[in-house]
C-alpha cells in the first residue's frame, strides 16, 4: 500500500498553495483538502478500519488526480466518491480472496445496539456548551450508520452531508436514480429509529 | 412538521459528521498532508510531456524531409520503356499473315462475327 511507506511524518503541506503555484493546482489542492477527512470517515464506516480507510483514500486521491484532476471543480466530488466506492469494493474483494472477511464489522446485525453502545460509553462531563451530548450523539450516529445495509449507508452520506443530489448520487454509485431515493428514505427512516431517543 | 423535512434534525448530523471529519484531520493532519502532496505530485508527473509526445513531432519532421528529398533527387532510377521496335517491325511487314497460319479458325471467327452482329445493335 502507497500508504504505508508513509510513516514517517513529513512537513505539513499548507492548504493554501503558494502563490507561484498554477492556479488550477491551488483549485486542486483546496478540493483534496476538503473533501479527505470526509471521505476517510466514509470509507472508515465501510471498512471497519481506520488504517484501511487512509490506505483506501489516498488511493482514490492519486487515481483521481491522474485521470479526473483537470475535470471542472463541479464535476469533481462526484467523481472523486466514485473511484473511492470501487476503491473501497476492491479491499473487500481483497479481503475476502485473502481470507479475512473476519476484518469487516459485522455491519447489520451482529453490531452491538447503538443505544446500549451510546449509554455504555465512560460518562463525559458536560462543558459548558454542550460538547459532552454533542460527543455522545456523534457516537451514537457512528454506530447506527454502521448498522445500516452498506447501499444505504452510501446513498444517506452523499445526499445529506456531501449534498450530492440523486442525478449525481446515481452516477456516482451506479445504480438508478429511484434506488437512489429508496435508499435514502430507508437509511433517514432507519437513522431516525435507531436514535429516536436522541432526538 | 413533516419528518422528511425536518431541517433541525438534518443540521446535527451533518454537524456531527463534519466533527467526525475534523477529529480525523487532527488525528492524521501529517499523513493527510503528505497524501495530498502525493496525489499532487501525481498530477505533476502525468501532465509532463512523456517520451511518445517529444519523440513523435522530431520522427515525422525526419519523414517528411526524406521523403521530400527523394522525390526532388534528380536522376532517379526510371523504368525503361518496354522494347516494342521489334514487334511494331513484326505486324508492319508484309509478309506477315495471320489469316496464312489458320485459314479455317479465321473463316469461322469471321461468320461469328456476322451472325452476333443483330443481337449486339438490338
Amino acid at each position: 500500500m502507497i500508504a504505508r511507506t508513509i510513516t514517517e511524518p513529513s512537513l505539513p503541506m499548507h492548504d493554501a498553495p503558494a502563490a507561484n503555484d498554477p492556479p488550477e493546482i491551488e483549485t486542486l489542492e483546496a478540493f483534496l483538502a476538503a473533501v479527505q477527512p470526509r471521505a476517510v470517515v466514509m470509507a472508515r464506516l465501510a471498512l471497519g478500519s481506520e488504517d484501511d480507510a487512509l490506505d483506501a483514500v489516498q488511493d482514490a486521491m492519486m487515481a483521481f488526480v491522474r485521470r479526473y484532476g483537470d475535470r471542472p471543480a463541479d464535476e469533481r466530488r462526484p467523481l472523486f466518491h466514485r473511484i473511492l466506492d470501487n476503491r473501497i469494493t476492491d479491499v473487500h474483494r481483497t479481503r475476502t480472496r485473502r481470507g479475512k472477511w473476519w476484518w469487516r464489522p459485522a455491519r447489520n446485525d451482529d453490531l452491538p445496539d447503538p443505544v446500549d453502545q451510546a449509554t455504555a460509553e465512560p460518562a463525559v462531563l458536560p462543558g459548558p456548551d454542550g460538547h459532552a451530548e454533542h460527543d455522545q450523539f456523534g457516537r451514537s450516529l457512528q454506530a447506527a450508520l454502521a448498522r445500516l445495509p452498506d447501499r444505504q449507508r452510501q446513498v444517506f452520506l452523499l445526499r445529506a452531508w456531501e449534498q450530492l443530489d440523486v442525478r449525481e448520487t446515481a452516477e456516482t454509485l451506479g445504480v438508478s436514480p429511484g434506488s437512489v431515493k429508496t435508499h435514502y428514505f430507508r437509511a433517514q427512516a432507519r437513522l431516525r429509529e435507531l436514535l429516536e431517543h436522541q432526538r | 412538521m413533516n419528518e422528511h423535512h425536518d431541517s433541525d434534525w438534518d443540521d446535527r448530523i451533518r454537524g456531527a459528521l463534519d466533527a467526525e471529519a475534523d477529529a480525523v484531520a487532527r488525528r492524521h493532519g501529517d499523513r493527510l498532508a503528505e497524501a495530498r502532496r502525493a496525489a499532487l505530485a501525481e498530477r505533476t508527473a502525468s501532465s509532463a510531456p512523456s517520451r511518445w509526445t517529444v519523440m513523435l513531432p522530431i520522427a515525422a519532421s525526419v519523414a517528411v524531409v526524406a521523403l521530400t528529398a527523394a522525390l526532388l533527387m534528380p536522376g532517379g532510377a526510371t523504368p525503361e520503356p518496354m522494347p516494342m521496335t521489334d514487334d511494331l517491325d513484326l505486324l508492319a511487314s508484309e509478309t506477315f499473315d495471320l489469316a496464312t497460319d489458320e485459314p479455317a479458325f479465321y473463316a469461322w471467327l469471321a461468320d461469328q462475327e456476322l451472325d452476333e452482329g443483330p443481337e449486339r445493335s438490338g
